[in-house]
């Protein structure tokens, strides 16, 4: 047990270092606490203007986090409202222990989840076949940015939605496996026994695809 | 690390650099946010009103059945009673 628990350890990704960027985003945040923790207040009492001020300073972020959902600006722009609303109606529920950036994630996270999950049974109700995307003829480092990231969403719709979050949270958005724990609210060991088999499962797919003949 | 999952770490790492598409929902979130907030207070007070109005036809119903009935009022309850097992 301890030695596979050593193992899934040792493969988990090094990723989610700090850097310059980290740091910076840090400094905002703390800037913003006061704010928030005053616009959170505010809105509770049901002042609009202040819940409109948490939507303006947060929803860069969101955005960018649900693009990562759905690569559909119709549908990224549905998801980013669908959190904000979410919010305000959880608002009496934040307890300001945590950051409410952290919160907001976590309500996105929740939001685009489930969003997967209806996606896949929609999908399966109109039985459409998920098409396996090609690989890349070109090297990675030719690909653009957006269609590395094109390719990388397609490859990992190929996964159930449980797997796909956890992936994405890895590999897109660099959490590590605390973070992993804080955005979904899993439990801990099943986030890592969860990523150690979506990632066995990865490199299957990957291998299927020939992904792992070419690179060396 | 396996070479294919070498190979996706280098992907996302290029994918991690694209810029997301940006907007302004706040207009939209606040009257979301409004809508729903009418709608739980009409819903509420519906359900309100349909209680008073419940019990008002209740207590009429009581009411009558007393008033038709003044000689026997004990008859009288176990009628209405019935009407509203028999419902």
């Amino acid at each position: 047990m301890t030695v596979l628990a050593h193992a899934m350890i040792a493969e988990w990704p090094v990723v989610g270092e700090l850097d310059g960027r980290r740091t910076e985003e840090r400094t905002v945040e703390s800037d913003g606490a006061q704010a928030d923790t005053r616009d959170v207040q505010c809105s509770r009492q049901g002042d609009e203007e202040a819940f409109r001020r948490i939507v303006v300073r947060h929803q860069p972020a969101i955005f960018r986090q649900m693009w990562r959902f759905s690569r559909d600006p119709g549908v990224q722009d549905e998801l980013v409202q669908e959190v904000f609303v979410q919010a305000f109606l959880s608002l009496r529920g934040y307890r300001g222990d945590a950051p409410f950036e952290h919160w907001l994630r976590r309500i996105a996270t929740r939001v685009g989840y489930r969003y997967w999950k209806h996606e896949v049974r929609d999908r399966r109700r109109r039985e459409v076949l998920q098409q396996v995307p090609v690989v890349p003829a070109s090297s990675v480092e030719d690909l653009s940015p957006s269609g590395a990231a094109e390719w990388l969403h397609e490859f990992l719709a190929q996964m159930n939605p449980k797997d796909r979050l956890i992936l994405t949270l890895m590999y897109f958005e660099e959490c590590d496996g605390a973070e992993i724990v804080a955005r979904t609210g899993w439990n801990s060991v099943l986030v890592r026994v969860r990523a150690h088999r979506a990632r066995q499962r990865l490199r299957q797919l990957l291998e299927q695809a020939g992904v792992g003949k070419e690179s060396s | 690390m396996s070479t294919s999952l070498d190979y996706l770490e280098r992907v996302a790492a290029r994918a991690r650099r694209e810029g997301a598409p940006l907007g302004d929902v706040s207009d939209r979130v606040i009257w979301r946010v409004a809508e729903k907030q009418a709608r739980s207070f009409f819903g509420a007070l519906a359900v309100c009103t349909a209680g008073y109005a419940a019990a008002a036809v209740a207590a009429l119903l009581f009411a009558y059945a007393f008033a038709a009935a003044a000689d026997d009022p004990l008859g009288s309850l176990i009628q209405t009673a019935s009407v509203f097992t028999t419902m």
